[in-house]
């Protein structure tokens, strides 16, 4: 259950993002297999039906296969969870360096705050 | 199904009543050994024999009601109290609850029959023991000798009307407890209500027919010859009317409490 | 996808109050689902209904077909909010017990999710602090493979940890032939386990949809929602 995920957006899309990061920082490596929807489904605190959609859609867009009998297993090129990866932290970046300029910081002294911060 | 049902059954009844005839069977004890020190002379002796000898009855007593109100009581707890979310869940049918329960109280009222019997065995144990059976034996000596070998019969008659009457009168329990079921508040007292009810129009079906037969006299003068005639007939005649009439009224509560079981039940 | 329980005009009136009104209402296999709305909004009645612990004034339900009798409830497990066990058994006997009666029970599972707990079988009911007691009745329903589990506010009254306990164990059980419906008012704790949600209210259903469409297209979780519909 400790996955953190925002209710006010609906979940599929939410464990198809994380699986993606997860397969881009390679912390699940190419060609490895993932942990089965039910224990998925266990960790992230949501039903198996969820987590069974987004392995479908991942599977779609070529991010995982399945093997018959034995699980997924992602995909070799893992560009397209790269894609989503950067997308996502495009968004996530996007959205700070507005909260920030509108609070009326300029770029470099963004850049300041985060060198001091990093640490913590 | 049934099987089942009556080992849990039997599990909870037991928790309640093995106290019960262990008290009994340790008052009788209590009794015997107050005898050895027999003295009727003492004054303090005869308070402590006679305060010992009514526990005793006291006991025996308490154990036969408690009996019975222990059947109904788990009846109540089982079908309509908290413990029905699990009885009327369970993949069972109110007929196969309602003869569990049936059973598993008969066979504690022949428990705490026997344990009564065990006590009087122990009361008098010793000699009165053998002046005990010596005089049932002389009884059913007596018994043979007026009534020939018809004294099986009548013994058989006997012990099916007191059975009959038994699950009658359990299964006329439950009818009350199911039909006070229905009432929105106290549905308690209302069973007690459906239980006179039941009580005072037996009673009053009694007195029409005794009003009857007290208004035609023709009627109670032929009749009186004829049980003259024809005592031990009539004493059959007597018993078969009896126990064709507790099975007739012992169906009737089971049905009305089954069906009112399946069509009428209203859990909270 | 088969149909697993289905109600039609389902009604049920006392005297001149109506505990359900005119409820219809379709679930399909493998779903989880929440059954949710306020206190005596007919959430509790209709579960008594589906057990066969209440009978309808009007109107049917079925489950897979057959009315709630000697055929649905060997397909039904039912979690009710009540103690409902007795508490002089201990959990060895109480798991005998749901052996004896259920076919579909199985022990080994009932007795490994005990052990992982720490709870000794041989514990009487009575003894067990209350979080234990519910994780034991949980387990107990949801160590049956039944087609239908209905679980009657089974987080409400319990610490987080026991939450979180109860809420894995519903999703490790999940059976694609089979569905769950969870009756609570405790809404964001549960909303992400739920494939869908009911709304009910005044005995009616005032919303039937899966939880991904309703945050789609109301941008709030279900509970926002919940607050705003059930809004005084």
């Amino acid at each position: 259950m400790d996955w953190m995920l925002d209710k006010k957006r609906p979940i599929c899309p939410q464990i198809v993002e994380r699986l993606c990061i997860m397969i881009a920082c390679e912390k699940i490596a190419a060609g490895e297999r993932l942990m089965s929807v039910r224990d998925v489904a266990v960790k992230a605190g949501v039903t198996p039906n969820t987590v069974q959609k987004s392995f479908e859609q991942l599977e779609q867009t070529g991010v995982i296969y399945s093997k018959r009998g034995s699980g997924w297993y992602v995909c070799d090129d893992i560009h397209i969870a790269k894609d989503v990866l950067n997308h996502l932290l495009r968004e996530k970046t996007l959205a700070y360096l507005n909260d920030m300029r509108s609070l009326g910081i300029s770029d470099e002294k963004i850049i300041e705050i985060i060198k001091e911060y990093r640490h913590e | 199904m049934v099987k089942k049902l009556i080992k849990y059954d039997f599990a909870s009844y037991m928790r309640l009543l093995i106290p019960i005839q262990l008290a009994v069977l340790g008052i009788a004890a209590i009794n015997r050994v107050v005898q050895i020190f027999e003295n009727y002379d003492n004054e303090i002796y005869g308070i402590i024999f006679g305060s010992s000898v009514a526990l005793y009855v006291i006991s025996m007593i308490v154990a036969l009601v408690l009996t019975v109100i222990i059947a109904i009581v788990r009846f109540y707890q089982g079908m309509y109290s908290n413990e029905g979310y699990l009885s009327h869940t369970l993949p069972v049918t109110p007929t196969q609850h309602i003869f569990s329960k049936l059973i598993v109280s008969m066979l504690f009222m022949l428990g705490t029959l026997l344990t009564i019997f065990v006590s009087l065995c122990i009361v008098t144990l010793g000699e009165m023991n053998i002046e005990l059976f010596k005089s049932a034996g002389f009884l059913l000596a007596k018994g043979f000798e007026r009534l020939r070998w018809n004294l099986p019969f009548y013994i058989a008659e006997l012990l099916a009307l007191m059975i009959i009457s038994f699950f009658g009168g359990m299964l006329m329990m439950y009818f009350c407890i199911s039909v006070g079921q229905l009432a929105k508040k106290h549905k308690i007292l209302a069973a007690v209500g459906v239980y006179f009810g039941i009580y005072v129009l037996s009673q009053i079906i009694g007195t029409v027919f005794a009003v009857y037969i007290s208004l035609n006299p023709e009627l109670f003068e032929t009749l009186g010859e004829w049980i003259e005639a024809n005592t031990e007939a009539f004493f059959h005649i007597v018993f078969c009317i009896g126990i064709v009439l507790d099975v007739i009224m012992t169906g009737v509560y089971f049905f009305f409490t089954r069906l009112l079981m399946t069509r009428k039940l209203n859990l909270t | 996808m088969s149909e697993i329980l289905r109600c039609d005009h389902l009604t049920k009136q006392y005297g001149n109050l109506y505990a359900l009104n005119d409820l219809s209402l379709l679930i399909e296999s493998g779903k989880i689902i929440g059954l949710l709305g306020p206190n005596g909004a007919g959430k509790t009645t209709l579960i008594k209904i589906i057990n066969g612990l209440l009978t309808p004034s009007f109107g049917t339900v079925t489950i897979e077909g057959d009315s709630p009798g000697p055929k649905t409830k060997p397909k039904v497990s039912y979690l009710p909010d009540i103690s409902y066990l007795n508490n002089w058994m201990t959990v060895e006997q109480i798991v005998s017990m749901f052996a004896d009666f259920y076919d579909d029970f199985r022990p080994e599972l009932a007795y490994q999710m005990i052990q992982n707990l720490g709870i000794d079988k041989k514990m009487r009911l009575k003894t067990l602090s209350k979080g234990n007691k519910e994780k034991v009745c949980l387990i107990l329903v949801m160590s049956r493979n039944a087609k239908l589990y209905v679980l009657d506010e089974p987080i409400a009254g319990v610490d987080p940890a026991t939450r979180d306990y109860i809420i894995s164990t519903i999703i490790n059980n999940y059976n694609p032939d089979a569905s769950v419906l969870i009756s609570t008012h405790l809404i964001s704790d549960i909303e992400s386990v739920l494939d869908e949600v009911i709304f009910i209210k005044n005995g009616r259903i005032v919303l039937h949809d899966t939880v991904d469409h309703i945050r789609e297209e109301h941008g709030m979780s279900v509970d926002d929602l919940f607050r705003e519909v059930f809004r005084w």
